[in-house]
């Protein structure tokens, strides 16, 4: 049920239920207007912070549009009940419009240029505030209220009236907006931020420190022996505290109550009639310290909030984190990387603390291995080692190597990454990970492909079984008539030395061949791992040709083959891509068993087609049915009244494997048939094995040095 | 193996386009004492029998690439009856030596082919052409 609930607020954010707004907001605003009364120099047209401009437009922006009319209206009803015993229906009710004015106008704006919820949470935002909040709005209010102090008669001039409502409009945006910005966001926040005992703690300190310096710049104004100049300086030290630790609402709060002090002080000071230096003396303080402290607040907010993003981002990562420095000390590691450099026995570069180098860690592994494993040549701290100097030293951008740790008798892979760090003093993050599981996952899908291949020849050895007993008994039946031979010619005793060797010779070539077609088709059998090799396309061709003759003989089917000359070697492997093609051959063989004898005709064709090679089987046999032309290759798809459907499902697991593409398509005009096609990858001119070159690192020099 | 006089007075050719088995037969067959000559092809065949070679039976492939066996026998049935034919095949399918059967060969024999089967067949060559003699 908890949980119910929480969702259901969550999706409300910003829905705030009109019923509850009321309850929030109704005393808020009939707070702030009398806040703004009595704020107000009777002499001085205009208070020095106007609450009521600030209170609405932070009530407008947590509130949703269609209640608007609701808290305007009792803004207005509490400013009528508050202003209409000293001034007239008219002045009141045009005081009214300025401030419905000015608060539509900053939370219009505000919402246009920082979203539907604004926030204080960057320089960037900080601005947009400034512009609309403390600039754009107070201009419109401004402008309506001294329209309404020349209309009504009174002795202010229109500018100085201007003047006197823009200054304190903008005051009151920049001192009080900010804090009523957040408390208005409770009522309909999701979440609220549950202090610790230790934030607590600072902010009982904070209120204590803020109550004293209320009361110091309230005294120094108020008091006519003290220097005023004490009520300026002397909050800056608590303004500064709640910039950098309590937010742009914290910094709000405390010019809030300080201003409030500053301006009660003045008006005892004075005797209630501050002169016109002595406000504006104050107004000047009120806006040179509050942009400043905003600017402050906002930057160490942001700052904070990056550094607890990223802070909670490692901690949460599963894969084990390290941030080198250029040298490749370690300079911060996540809760993960601790956790596993904290258990007894792992290798030491997996143990590297901060403080510690990296890459001494890297070469201690290294000199370990090669005592315990001397034949292992290029053992994986050795490859690390020379990858995360790579990476330090800007040769490689990245570097990425997997390797496997024996424990207790049970097996374990990680890969480890190094990415060199985009920032000024260089560096690199250096990222572990368990891929066991991942490992395990791709070792079974091989596997599975494997069994794939392997029932895809066995049932291609089902189809050749016929060709294959022809090839056996070729040379079965030579060596038995010549065997036959010799026994019965030395039984008779008509032994010609010269015949008899002869025979045994035959035997020995027939008997090797019958081995040699034995072997091939041990070799297609096997259920071996993939072997790629550069294999001339031609021999391809007519080894699966030759493979496949009997039953091409058999079937009465013209075969003919078409190699472009000067093709360039296919990287493949030679026992796959021949099952594959026979595969092709004998499927086209069976499509043209209801044609004509003379209309049968297979041609086997291998061309350039960019890094690849095409090979290509076509026929004048059925075709493929428009329906299966896409599924042809998926399994269990077949066009045979007997077939399985697995054959071309293998053929195009083995293309994929091999980084090709099969397809087939029929051909046009009336010859029909089919052409099934697919594409090899060319092999590299040489296939040497990329390597790292070597570096060494000086420990002492702290410098990397590349050995050639 | 006794070979009787009827028997070694046989005249065999065999035809078969892989000379290993072609070889091996005729070696067989003249260890039995049997007069046997062995062709490469159907076409060199059918060109001595016409040229009057006197045989009394052919061992005839079925899967040659010039000219298949039942080729052979085809044209051979156009101008002679008095030649035994017998199919040899590397092939396992019954089908062939069905069709082989019906088509009037004497015996169709699965490779690999040694002296019992050659002797048996050679007695059934002497019933054959006895048989043919009496009618």
């Amino acid at each position: 049920m908890e949980n119910t609930k929480s969702h259901s607020q969550l999706a409300e954010t910003g829905t705030l239920p009109l019923g509850r707004g009321l309850l929030s907001f109704a005393p808020l605003l009939v707070a702030a207007t009398i806040a703004g009364v009595i704020l107000r120099y009777p002499q001085h047209g205009a208070a020095i912070l106007f609450p009521p401009y600030a209170a609405l437009t932070a009530v407008l922006l947590v509130t949703p549009r269609r209640d608007w009319i609701v808290y305007i209206t009792i803004s207005v009803l509490g400013h009528f009940a508050a202003s209409l015993g000293p001034w007239s229906v008219s002045w009141v009710g045009l005081t009214a419009l300025g401030i419905i004015a000015r608060a539509c106008v900053a939370a219009l704006l505000l919402q246009a240029l920082l979203g539907p919820h604004p926030r204080l949470d960057s320089v960037a935002s900080l601005v947009r505030f400034v512009l609309v909040a403390a600039i754009v709005a107070p201009a419109v209010g401004a402008t309506i209220a001294a329209t309404n102090v020349v209309l009504h008669d009174s002795p202010e001039t229109y500018t100085a009236s201007w003047n006197a409502r823009y200054v304190s409009n903008a005051l009151t945006a920049l001192v009080m907006l900010p804090v009523l910005m957040e408390v208005t966001r409770w009522p309909s926040a999701w979440k609220l931020p549950r202090p610790g005992r230790r934030r607590l703690i600072e902010i009982a300190l904070f209120s204590i420190t803020l109550a004293g310096s209320c009361a110091l710049a309230y005294l120094a104004l108020a008091n006519k022996r003290l220097d005023s100049a004490i009520a300026f300086y002397a909050p800056l030290p608590v303004l500064l505290w709640a910039g950098l630790r309590f937010g742009p609402a914290g910094a709000g709060f405390a010019l809030s109550t300080l201003s409030i002090a500053a301006i009660v002080g003045t008006w005892h000071r004075a005797a209630g009639a501050p002169s016109g230096a002595a406000v504006l003396r104050l107004e000047m303080f009120l806006f040179l310290t509050a942009i400043p402290i905003l600017c402050v607040s906002v930057v160490a907010t942001a700052l904070r909030d990056a550094v607890q993003l990223y802070r909670a981002l490692l901690a949460s990562l599963q894969d084990q984190v390290a941030i080198l420095d250029a040298d490749g000390t370690v300079i911060r590691v996540n809760d993960s990387w601790q956790r596993h450099a904290d258990t007894p026995s792992p290798c030491p570069f997996e143990r590297a603390r901060v403080g510690d180098n990296f890459l001494l860690c890297c070469q201690q592994a290294s000199d370990i291995l090669a005592v315990l494993h001397p034949e292992d040549r290029d053992p994986s701290p050795r490859r690390l080692f020379n990858g995360t100097a790579a990476v330090l030293l800007g040769e490689y951008q990245r570097y990425e190597t997997d390797y496997e740790l024996k424990h207790d008798g049970h097996r374990e892979w990680f890969t480890i990454r190094v990415e060199s760090l985009e920032r000024a003093d260089g560096g690199a993050v250096v990222t572990r990970a368990n891929i066991s599981a991942r490992r395990q996952a791709q070792t079974e899908i091989e596997e599975q492909r494997r069994q794939l291949a392997h029932l895809g020849r066995v049932a291609v050895l089902g189809q050749l079984s016929g060709a294959l007993a022809h090839e056996l008994r070729q040379p079965l039946a030579a060596i038995l008539a010549n065997a036959e031979a010799a026994r019965h010619m030395i039984e008779r005793d008509v032994i010609d030395v010269d015949e008899i060797s002869m025979i045994l010779g035959d035997v020995v070539a027939e008997d090797r061949r019958a081995a040699a077609v034995i072997d091939g088709l041990r070799a297609m059998h096997r259920r071996g791992d993939m072997r790629l090799e550069a294999n001339a396309p031609e021999d391809l061709v007519r080894e699966a040709l030759r493979l496949a003759h009997t039953e091409i003989m058999t079937r009465g089917v013209a075969a003919t083959w078409v190699v472009e000359s000067d093709l360039p070697a296919v990287l493949a492997d030679r026992v796959q891509i021949q099952q594959v093609l026979l595969n092709l051959i004998l499927n086209s063989c069976e499509s043209m068993h209801e044609r004509e004898a003379s209309e049968r005709s297979l041609i086997l064709g291998a061309s350039e087609a960019g890094a690849h090679v095409r090979f290509s089987v076509r026929d004048t046999g059925t075709g493929i049915p428009d329906t299966l032309i896409e599924s042809l290759f998926e399994p269990f798809v077949t066009t045979k009244p007997e077939g399985l459907g697995l054959g071309l499902s293998i053929a195009r697991t083995v293309v994929d494997t091999h980084g090709g593409r099969i397809w087939a398509e029929n051909a046009e005009g009336s010859g029909g048939g089919a052409t099934i096609s697919f594409l090899l990858p060319t092999a590299p001119v040489t296939q040497e094995p990329v390597r790292l070159p070597d570096h060494s690192y000086d420990v002492h020099s702290g410098e990397f040095k590349v050995l050639a | 193996m006794m070979v009787n006089e009827q028997t070694r007075r046989l005249r065999i050719a065999i035809v078969d386009d892989e000379p290993a088995v072609r070889t091996g037969l005729r070696r067989l067959c003249r260890a039995l004492g049997v007069e046997a000559t062995a062709y490469e092809t159907g076409s060199l065949f059918l060109e001595v029998l016409r040229d009057g070679a006197p045989l009394d039976c052919v061992l005839l492939d079925m899967h040659m690439p010039e000219m298949s066996g039942l080729e052979v026998q085809r044209r051979m049935a156009e101008f002679t009856d008095r030649v035994a034919v017998i199919a040899i095949t590397a092939d396992d399918s019954p089908e062939t030596s069905v069709r082989w059967l019906a088509r009037g060969a004497l015996a169709c024999l699965r490779k690999p082919i040694g002296v019992d089967e050659l002797m048996t067949l050679f007695a059934s060559v002497i019933e054959w052409q006895t048989r043919s003699r009496v009618a």
